[in-house]
């Protein structure tokens, strides 16, 4: 396999690149993101959320919804392509998973 | 582009469409948010038809005598819709030397040219059905075009001013919009939000999906109280517009998505259960006829945007750009 840079997306801050397999005929296109922004900013709402600081009702709010995660565009792709992203319950079963505590903006279990 | 006179072309298409349409898809979905998210049907003519359909209004009224006679309501037929398709297409050449060269490197390089376009392709056709592009039959000098999503939608609407100039349609969107002017352009608020949020809501639709492009995604963010989550963030603030926000409530639940290549003026509220990507020819790649000391290939796929039905879906649209 070789390795060719592809793309870089400056408003997401994609990297993707091509890996051709050794026949040559094929591809894997592999895609990389810098989410510490996201998840340093997740937290920061996430623990100013515990603190009381920010009240439910207070904002954090869209249409009496509550903001609840924020996920990095490549996993949100993954999300959609695996139909998770449109099955509430696995979308909710997916926010409650430790695992990916990192994307929620806010605790309790959904 | 000029059809070639008296070409005598030895198209070789390979035998993997299925699959390659399938590989194409599957590239940089992040980019190509719509795309990624509404279904695909297969369409058989370059003009296809569908219906839409309507229930009457609740009546409160609805009380009859006892052993009283019937008298038929009136029934309205269901509205046969129709939009046309739309043949993109992504050029590439490789160069007799580099053809004779290296033999594994030709196939990486084709394979790589091959991701290259797709990934190109399929960014012209996200920009092209999130745009405001009204349909065109097309005829031998004039190329046919879909109409693309905005322009269906006439029923749950924010604009800037007002109805008026609005696309206006019966069975296919063929007229343009005006766009307001200059001091009807507003910045996109909650209250603007809320309202097609609202419209979509009581048309019957669900919000599932809020589409915007990055300074909007942006302004959504600075929505009351989102803004307090986002004062910690400092300068990653930018960074964060490459993530959905998630919001959940007992009646569904919402994602916040970022589109680079839809127009910046707009917000769109879509229920992708409503809109379908038909496809009469799915992406595949051939060898063009050779002219030269070179190979010519191209990628091309045909396709038109459905949208099953535009009260399902709602717009904000005369939005600062800036």
């Amino acid at each position: 396999m070789s390795r060719r840079f592809f793309d870089y997306d400056p408003f997401t801050g994609i990297t993707e690149w091509f890996h051709a397999t050794d026949d040559g005929e094929g591809f894997t296109l592999e895609a990389t993101q810098d989410i510490t922004a996201i998840v340093d900013a997740n937290k920061a709402a996430f623990n100013e959320f515990s603190s009381g600081r920010d009240s439910f009702g207070d904002g954090a709010t869209l249409n009496g919804k509550s903001h609840v995660a924020r996920i990095p565009a490549v996993i949100h792709a993954k999300l959609t392509r695996e139909g998770i992203i449109r099955d509430p319950v696995a979308l909710k079963r997916w926010l409650n998973d430790p695992d990916n505590a990192v994307f929620r903006t806010r605790p309790g279990v959904l | 582009m000029a059809i070639a006179t008296n070409a005598f072309s030895t198209y070789a298409a390979k035998g993997i469409r299925e699959d390659l349409s399938n590989t194409i898809f599957n590239i940089s979905p992040v980019e190509t948010p719509m795309l990624s998210n509404i279904g695909k049907r297969p369409v058989k003519a370059v003009q296809f038809d569908w219906q839409t359909d309507s229930l009457a209004a609740a009546s409160t009224t609805n009380a009859i005598l006892e052993g009283g006679d019937s008298t038929a309501d009136v029934t309205n037929p269901t509205t046969r819709v129709a939009n046309v398709t739309q043949i993109s297409e992504k050029p590439w050449t490789i160069t007799g030397t580099l053809e004779a060269v290296d033999k594994a490197g030709r196939k990486s390089e084709m394979a790589y040219q091959m991701a290259k376009k797709g990934k190109e392709l399929k960014r012209d056709m996200e920009a092209t059905i999130t745009s405001s592009q009204v349909a065109v039959t097309g005829g031998s000098t004039t190329a046919r075009k879909t109409a693309a999503f905005d322009s269906w939608l006439v029923t749950n609407t924010d604009n800037g001013n007002g109805a008026t100039g609005d696309y206006a349609y019966t069975a296919t969107p063929i007229t343009a919009r005006t766009v307001a002017t200059a001091g009807n352009i507003r910045a996109f608020s909650e209250n603007i939000l809320k309202n097609i949020i609202k419209k979509q809501w009581t048309s019957g639709g669900q919000t599932k999906l809020l589409m915007v492009g990055p300074v909007n995604k942006q302004r959504t963010s600075g929505f009351t109280g989102i803004a307090e989550i986002r004062k910690d963030a400092g300068k990653g603030q930018a960074t964060i517009v490459g993530a959905a926000d998630i919001y959940v409530s007992d009646f569904g639940d919402v994602e916040v998505v970022p589109n680079r290549f839809m127009p910046e003026d707009r917000a769109y509220l879509m229920d992708p259960d409503y809109a379908k990507l038909g496809v009469l020819r799915p992406f595949f790649t051939e060898e063009l006829a050779k002219s030269g000391d070179a190979s010519k290939y191209h990628i091309l796929t045909e396709y038109g945007l459905q949208v099953d039905n535009e009260a399902a879906h709602a717009v904000a649209r005369d939005l600062q750009t800036t």
